[in-house]
């Protein structure tokens, strides 16, 4: 009798500790999905600098531009990378083919972060230096604007996501017990 | 089809309009010599004596309305094509008029001049490309080799000649290549100052036509000045120039001469008054800079042979 109350009590436990862990486990990956989507951000507008400038400075031609570009660009070095490796590697590419291509083979994106990376995609290297500075200025000022939002909604829903991960964790088992 | 035109210039083509020529006329498309490409209306193949449109089942017509109309769209993604999705990195090319492709083939563009301090800074808004195919033959100096060379097998100072389109520079481009290989003759270091890109075709630092191994090319220098640059840098044995005509050219391949530097030259001509009539080329000839002079025609295809005549232009 003792042993079947005991066994009850430690399956109990071991329950909600597991109830516990799944909701803390939940709110921290929830926290760091906008973590991410920040840094992915912040990399794409890094990488877009990056671009600007071998086509300003070093009017690098864009199978080697996309590559540098590549390098700053921290977690979305990949998005850059492929598209270079997709120019390079498909004749009858273009560059803005190539880039939406790679944006397709991202499938963790927020749709709303797709829509406006592969606005790149119009035009890319259709014209001359300046125009493609001015255009290219433009979707970065929209990528700035993106990034400082995913840093907003990571400051005030991050520590949101992790506490309620521990809040809901809690509930529950006092709920289920 | 040839397998040439597959590689290197379908590429450069929208996947439908690939796909219409790969399913045209094979045997006409080995020949084709030019690609014109214009909005709104149907691209234009032209052959050595004849042209056709293109119509959308692939076949060949004369009549423009029955042809495959560009669209403005396929032609913006032609351009992208071309300049290798880098429009904004060309502008050299673009001011040139033209791209070099792989192969030395070039793709003429016409459009809006965007002008600064009055000279064309690049091209807008591109309103026609021109594919013009590159077929550079081999084996055309060989037989002309032996009359070219003195009794000890060294190189003489020729001057080539011809009508526009009658071979003299693919004659001259297949010299360099045979002498610099050291193919029937000593082998020279070859310097090749090619102003209008015509006789390497360089792209990217390397020559898309055969010019032979030991030959440094000075690319879209201004003749005079190249021929002093190679001088000072590269010291060669023989220097190369296409269609010479500048009184500065005069001077500097009679430094060259003088320099102990064998001299390979064309020029635009179609017969004896007429070169002799040109001051800069009667200069040189009568400075004797030449020592073999090479007339060619179009009477039996481009590149048929007049006659080889020396430097006091008596038959040789």
């Amino acid at each position: 009798m003792d042993s079947g109350r005991l066994l009850r009590g430690v399956l109990r436990l071991l329950g909600a500790v597991l109830i516990l862990a799944a909701c803390v486990l939940l709110g921290q990956m929830l926290s760091r999905r906008l973590r991410e989507r920040r840094l992915f951000l912040r990399g794409c507008h890094q990488g877009l600098l990056a671009l600007m400038r071998e086509i300003d400075y070093a009017a690098s031609p864009m199978r080697r531009a996309l590559p540098a570009a590549a390098e700053p660009a921290g977690p979305a070095a990949q998005l850059f990378l492929r598209a270079a490796e997709l120019l390079a590697g498909s004749p009858g590419c273009t560059a803005g083919e190539a880039w939406l291509k790679a944006l397709d083979e991202q499938p963790a994106l927020a749709d709303e972060d797709r829509r406006l990376l592969s606005l790149l995609s119009e035009g890319l290297g259709l014209s001359d230096a300046a125009s493609q500075l001015k255009a290219l200025e433009l979707l970065r000022q929209r990528l700035e604007a993106a990034e400082t939002g995913a840093a907003e909604q990571m400051a005030r829903y991050g520590k949101i996501w992790r506490s309620l991960g521990w809040s809901m964790g809690a509930i529950l088992i006092l709920l289920l017990l | 089809m040839e397998k040439m035109i597959y590689r290197q210039i379908l590429p450069y083509l929208p996947l439908e309009l690939r796909q219409i020529l790969l399913d045209s006329d094979e045997h006409r498309l080995v020949a084709l010599e030019e690609l014109r490409l214009r909005p709104l209306l149907p691209p234009l193949l032209r052959f050595s004596h004849d042209e056709a449109f293109l119509a959308a089942d692939g076949s060949l017509t004369e009549h423009p309305q029955a042809g495959r109309p560009l669209s403005e769209s396929e032609l913006r993604k032609i351009v992208l094509l071309l300049s290798d999705s880098s429009f904004y990195a060309i502008e050299e090319e673009l001011r040139r008029g033209y791209i070099t492709l792989p192969g030395g083939h070039r793709a003429g563009l016409c459009g809006r001049a965007v002008l600064s301090g009055g000279a064309v800074k690049t091209l807008k808004d591109i309103s026609a490309v021109n594919i013009r195919i590159a077929r550079p033959i081999m084996g055309l100096a060989a037989p002309l080799l032996p009359r070219l060379v003195d009794a000890n097998g060294r190189l003489l100072h020729t001057l080539i000649v011809s009508e526009p389109r009658g071979g003299k520079t693919t004659l001259l481009r297949d010299l360099t290549r045979v002498v610099s290989d050291g193919e029937g003759v000593r082998p020279l270091r070859m310097g090749v100052i090619d102003e209008r890109s015509e006789l390497a075709a360089m792209r990217g630092g390397i020559p898309q036509l055969p010019i032979g191994i030991r030959s440094d090319v000075m690319d879209g220098c201004p003749k005079a000045e190249g021929i002093n640059m190679l001088l000072r840098s590269m010291g060669p044995e023989a220097l190369v120039c296409d269609e010479i005509g500048r009184p500065e050219d005069a001077a500097a391949i009679m430094e060259a001469i003088n320099g102990g530097v064998k001299m390979l030259c064309s020029a635009h001509g179609a017969s004896i008054e007429e070169i002799i009539s040109r001051p800069v080329l009667a200069q040189l000839i009568h400075q004797r800079a030449f020592e073999r002079i090479v007339l060619l025609s179009r009477r039996e295809g481009p590149g048929t042979l007049e006659w080889i005549r020396d430097g006091s232009l008596e038959a040789c």
